[in-house]
């Protein structure tokens, strides 16, 4: 009687640090949003939705997690439009809740709870850019497995460098300094350049 | 020939070129999915504070008409009052630590936001941690006393001569359990891999997964200092 009780009473505690561990976005949480404000969101969502998916394939390798990790970013976009004020561009925007999504995911990977629409039913298809992902070369093979082996903060900073950004844009998204971002990216791409050449090196040819 | 880092780049940039061209997004479908959805805002937290409130009132009644009808008899008074203190903060706790999660901006720069999300867990994670132990000592005999007396009328300090003794044993081992559950769960840190959910819960009173959540904050206390002043 006393574990019973005991299990009752703690019931929605343990309930809620699960979730906490897991805090996945519930598709009933949408928030309101008039349809002129979905129309700009969407709009604008068309001219960076690869956004979504690189950040997704850099932080999640499984092709079904990623879908979901996909999906999450895409909610949360939604959820945190209504509070975008331009003071930074849409792009780092976008990436901020991509990589926030993506981290958050990362770290909670095994105890994930699953929605169950699949992103299809969002009119998202990525099918099609898997498969480009799938054909990438020997030197993105080697990058990416690279990229793979960095922590999820690094992991931030390397994707933002690849996509163009310089020091001032990437500290933007992340929120460290711009002389903080230069130093790290530096010593990131001595790492990953050497890693790289070891790699390549040690291939047949 | 080595490749630069910076070659890699172009590569990189380069399928985005093509990565724009594969994705493929029906506007149409979205647009319906979300106004779709109109209806739905917050409504998880929402149903969720809810729920907890309407569990919690019966409860919270009971114990407050306990509490109203004993204030001169502290041995029923102080076990009625630490339940109704137990539910009380329990609920502002899960509510409040509920309405941090659904107020997080995804959109503010990784290294707050990230930080923030770990505090919050830490809270949520110490609560939970807190509620078990708590928990098992205070819905155990002081529960079963104040349901005794308040629904049946019996008086369980006085039901027989060993009662007494039961009680206070009971209250004993309640509270040792609390040092012991901790340093048990501690042992069992990372061996329960065939139950990951039991793993969990061990973890969690182990306060296992809070000294995780502070490492992450460190590390990211470690990444945001500069590191070109080291």
């Amino acid at each position: 009687m006393q574990a019973h009780a005991t299990l009752h009473a703690t019931h929605t505690a343990t309930h809620n640090a699960l979730r906490e561990s897991a805090p996945g976005i519930s598709l009933d949480s949408m928030p309101p949003m008039n349809p002129t404000l979905t129309g700009e969101f969407l709009a604008r969502l068309e001219n960076h939705k690869r956004i979504l998916f690189k950040v997704a394939y850099l932080y999640c390798r499984d092709r079904d997690d990623r879908q979901d990790l996909v999906q999450e970013m895409l909610i949360q976009c939604w959820r945190s439009y209504a509070r975008f004020d331009e003071r930074v561009q849409f792009s780092t925007w976008i990436y901020r809740v991509a990589v926030n999504v993506a981290i958050s995911h990362f770290r909670r990977e095994g105890t994930r709870i699953r929605d169950t629409v699949p992103l299809e039913d969002y009119g998202l298809n990525i099918a099609a850019a898997d498969a480009l992902f799938d054909d990438d070369g020997d030197n993105m093979r080697a990058l990416r497995q690279l990229i793979n082996g960095l922590d999820e903060l690094n992991r931030a900073l390397i994707l933002l460098f690849l996509e163009g950004f310089n020091s001032e844009e990437i500290a933007a998204v992340v929120g460290i300094s711009a002389s903080n971002v230069s130093t790290r990216i530096n010593r990131l791409k001595s790492r990953l350049q050497a890693e790289f050449n070891a790699q390549t090196e040690g291939q047949p040819t | 020939m080595n490749l630069t880092l910076d070659d890699l780049k172009n590569e990189w940039l380069a399928r985005d070129r093509q990565l724009e061209t594969s994705l493929r997004m029906n506007t149409m479908l979205l647009r319906e999915a979300m106004l779709e959805k109109h209806g739905g805002s917050q409504g998880g937290a929402a149903t969720g504070n809810l729920f907890q409130i309407l569990f919690a009132i019966p409860f919270l009644a009971f114990f407050g008409w306990f509490i109203a009808r004993h204030l001169d008899q502290p041995a029923f008074l102080i076990p009625a009052l630490l339940l109704q203190a137990w539910t009380v903060v329990m609920l502002a706790l899960t509510i409040q630590q509920r309405g941090a999660v659904r107020d997080l901006d995804y959109s503010r720069p990784m290294v707050a936001l990230q930080g923030e999300i770990e505090r919050i867990k830490i809270a949520r994670l110490r609560t939970f941690k807190w509620a078990f132990l708590t928990g098992q000592l205070l819905w155990w005999i002081p529960f079963v006393l104040v349901l005794f007396k308040g629904f049946l009328g019996v008086d369980l300090y006085t039901v027989s001569a060993f009662m007494p003794r039961f009680i206070a044993w009971n209250i004993a081992f309640g509270l040792a359990f609390i040092p012991l559950a901790m340093w048990g769960s501690k042992l069992l840190v990372g061996r329960l891999d065939a139950s990951p959910r039991f793993q969990q819960f061990t973890d969690g009173i182990a306060g296992n997964d809070i000294a995780v959540a502070r490492g992450f904050l460190a590390k990211l206390a470690r990444f945001e200092g500069d590191v070109a002043a080291r």
